[in-house]
């Protein structure tokens, strides 16, 4: 991880390593680039980079079946990519989580990216996921441990959306 | 103009002939009616809906379980919804995974309508343009034997595109007997418990 990043990508990462994933697929984004770096900077997890989203739910839905914590880690705009994938999760009860960085929230500059935005937690809501909000870099490692014992222990899908008012606007 | 010879249940049910201990995985459509038809089996795990994911879910499978053969069977549109999956795959490499592709060139299920591959696309080619060490298509029943012994030899990824005949084609009494998904869960990772102990 680059020594820039804020504090709370190692806590986040920590927690998330407690929790015992050991599978991490993603599209990238730049405010995600903190916990990808240190996934890739660790034996004990297997990164899986995908071409789109609903891959990565199909990816995870697949671990989960054996057994193994995995995270489907994304954008926001990658959201409305996955909801036929979505049901995967629901038809099976597959325990399910996903780390989602905003865009069209918090100081967004691009307009773009605001129809999306808007409804990212209520397309996770409407495809049955527990949604915690992440906004103070204090309680990222409780939500993590939260979110992780709702999904591998509660067997629920669960998005932790980290909202940019934590991990910041990107600036165009 | 095709020449399609191979029968679709025939094929399927030779190809997991001494399965063993492999999870097999099933994507929506008749390839997964098919299976069940003729090879059902504890360890096979038969996606009904979220078409276009079966490929991801055998590549999840088969990172998560290193030590187990994983073959997904399904097919042409199913794959085609998700085709960078094969990207995904060839890229992850698990030398365990195989996808065998049952292709009549139709979307079957909703009437037959002519599919991709009817047009000429090329999914062993996409699947050797992306990175697969082999993949290729066979036309003929006695190829079955060959694609079995590649699967088995565990050095994947590994595709294999069969073309079979247009018609959807079901087992004598066999129809598609669509199971409850958590039911559909639970069997599969009953029996490879069952079978992890086994080996224990």
């Amino acid at each position: 991880m680059a020594d820039s990043a804020p504090a709370f990508y190692a806590e986040l990462y920590a927690h998330l390593r407690k929790a015992n994933m050991e599978m991490l697929a993603y599209v990238p984004d730049e405010a995600l680039g903190p916990v990808l770096d240190s996934a890739e900077a660790d034996n004990a997890v297997r990164t899986v980079v995908m071409t789109t989203e609903e891959e990565g739910v199909a990816v995870c839905c697949g671990a989960g079946l054996v057994n193994k914590r995995a995270v489907m880690m994304m954008q926001s705009s990658g959201v409305g990519n996955c909801v036929n994938a979505f049901t995967l999760i629901q038809n099976c009860r597959i325990p399910f989580l996903a780390l989602i960085a905003m865009r069209g929230e918090f100081g967004e500059t691009n307009s773009w990216q605001y129809a999306m935005g808007a409804t990212t937690a209520q397309t996770l809501e409407l495809a049955g996921f527990r949604v915690l909000w992440a906004r103070d870099p204090a309680e990222v490692g409780k939500i993590v441990d939260a979110a992780a014992d709702m999904a591998w222990r509660g067997n629920q899908a669960v998005a932790i959306l980290l909202s940019q008012q934590l991990v910041g606007a990107k600036q165009l | 103009m095709s020449n399609n010879i191979i029968d679709r249940l025939d094929f399927i049910r030779d190809l997991l002939e001494d399965a063993g201990d492999m999870i097999v995985v099933t994507g929506i459509g008749t390839p997964g009616s098919n299976t069940r038809n003729v090879a059902d089996r504890g360890l096979n795990f038969y996606i009904s809906g979220a078409m276009g994911c079966a490929s991801g879910v055998g590549l999840g499978m088969a990172l998560a379980r290193p030590d187990r053969k994983v073959t997904v069977i399904t097919g042409d549109a199913e794959l085609m919804m998700n085709v960078g999956t094969l990207a995904s795959i060839a890229v992850a490499r698990p030398r365990n995974l195989s996808i065998v592709v049952i292709d009549n060139e139709r979307f079957g299920a909703t009437g037959s309508q002519i599919s991709h591959t009817a047009h000429g696309v090329d999914i062993a080619g996409i699947a050797k343009a992306s990175g697969f060490p082999l993949a290729e298509t066979v036309r003929e029943q006695a190829d079955v034997t060959r694609v079995r012994a590649r699967i088995h030899a565990n050095e994947g990824p590994y595709l294999c595109v069969a073309k079979v005949g247009a018609n959807r084609r079901v087992a004598p009494g066999g129809g598609s007997r669509i199971r409850d998904g958590v039911m559909t869960k639970f069997d599969f990772q009953r029996a490879l418990e069952a079978s992890d102990a086994g080996q224990a």
